[in-house]
């Protein structure tokens, strides 16, 4: 048996090596052009692309977290995400939200219009404006394609992306769009965006509540609400919090926005969102 | 003189008689061994169809070790394919494990109507 298995261990290194062999650098080079062959952001069938590539991503991560099937706090986190949505300009993308059950304090933008966020985050929530705060991050992660930068295919240059990948026929590249879709997942709920990404939707998620109406600075209260708890269960994936929350005050202070501007909508939010 | 003449006379006689018999005998024995029983035909059948059979058995078995040998090959290059396409997308150190997937949910997501135009009315109450 030992020996049958050792025999088949050798002959399996010897194929992976020689097949290593054949991939040449130019190879490898093609490969990414063609996966990074971009199309305009506008292209129809582009589009559908990214939303195939989130609804992979989407129900991975609702086959990891088990999806609270609440209609009201969802139609009322429906409501504020998608009024932020139309904020961001993407009129084309037709946003979907929901809520995962976890203690983690934590929120996903899948790819395509996909937004989740855990009972663990609505649970530390004081507020409307919080809760905005939230889903603008996620949509600016999601309007910036954040996830699809991190696969480490941009490196011919960032505004080219993956998703013109799928109107190639063939095997491989089907098969390399699966694992994509995996690796997407496991930088979304284990590894986490960089701390530049974070920043940037920082930025943008202030810059949306100022525009609505609400007050920019119950986002940073937020972050200092998940800096407090983050000894004991905030999720890994926001490692910096210190350092947006600094970013952030400098941000506000340069922009000259006023605390006390800006509505927070106490009592709505405790009326839907009931955990 | 003429007793020697006849002993050689029929000397010769007799070695002409003997000649022929052994001739006769010999074409009896030939047609002998050409003509076959019906017993013999019959061996001689079974033996062909016997070694007909093994023939077939041999070849069946030489095919059927050839495609288990293109089998693992296949096998072999399918895997080290996939090995190939993960080299190339810089994958690093992820490791790829079961993940499930649920499209019921997803499909409960995606039913929940919500209006644009409501909702930004609904933000700015």
């Amino acid at each position: 048996m030992s020996k049958t298995l050792l025999i088949f261990f050798f002959v399996f290194s010897i194929s992976v090596k020689t097949d290593a062999e054949v991939v040449k650098p130019q190879k490898k080079q093609n490969f990414r052009i063609r996966l990074n062959n971009s199309i305009t952001e506008n292209d129809t069938k582009l589009l559908e692309n990214e939303i195939v590539f989130g609804r992979g991503i989407a129900s991975k991560l609702l086959g990891k977290y088990e999806l609270l099937k609440d209609k009201k706090i969802n139609n009322y986190i429906g409501k504020i995400g998608t009024g932020i949505a139309a904020q961001f300009g993407r009129k084309q993308v037709k946003y979907f939200f929901g809520i995962l059950v976890s203690e983690e304090i934590n929120a996903f933008a899948a790819s395509g219009g996909y937004i989740f966020i855990t009972t663990g985050t609505l649970k530390i929530l004081e507020n409307e404006a919080q809760l905005a705060g939230v889903l603008a991050h996620e949509i600016s992660h999601d309007k910036r394609k954040h996830i699809v930068e991190n696969l480490n295919l941009n490196d011919i240059s960032s505004e080219q992306n993956i998703y013109s990948a799928f109107n190639i026929l063939g095997g491989a590249v089907r098969t390399a769009l699966e694992k994509l879709n995996l690796i997407a997942f496991q930088i979304l709920t284990e590894q986490g965006l960089p701390e530049n990404d974070e920043y940037e939707a920082d930025i943008d998620t202030i810059q949306t509540l100022q525009k609505i109406g609400y007050n920019p600075h119950s986002y940073v209260k937020f972050l200092n609400n998940t800096l407090l708890i983050s000894k004991r269960k905030f999720s890994s994936t926001h490692p910096s919090t210190e350092l947006r929350i600094q970013k952030l005050n400098e941000f506000l202070v340069s922009k000259k926005i006023s605390k006390d501007k800006g509505k927070l909508n106490t009592d709505r939010f405790g009326f839907y969102v009931e955990i | 003189m003429q007793i020697i003449i006849f002993i050689i006379f029929i000397f010769l006689i007799l070695i002409n008689n003997n000649s022929f018999a052994n001739s006769k005998s010999n074409n009896v024995k030939k047609e002998r061994e050409n003509s076959f029983s019906f017993e013999e035909v019959d061996q001689l059948r079974k033996k062909s169809t016997e070694l007909l059979k093994t023939k077939k058995t041999v070849i069946r078995e030489q095919n059927k070790s050839s495609l288990i040998r293109n089998k693992k090959r296949l096998r072999l290059r399918a895997v080290s394919a996939r090995i190939g396409v993960r080299g190339l997308l810089d994958i690093g150190e992820l490791e790829k494990g079961k993940v499930s997937i649920n499209y019921e949910a997803l499909s409960w997501v995606e039913t929940q109507e919500l209006s644009e135009t409501e909702s930004i009315e609904f933000l700015n109450q």
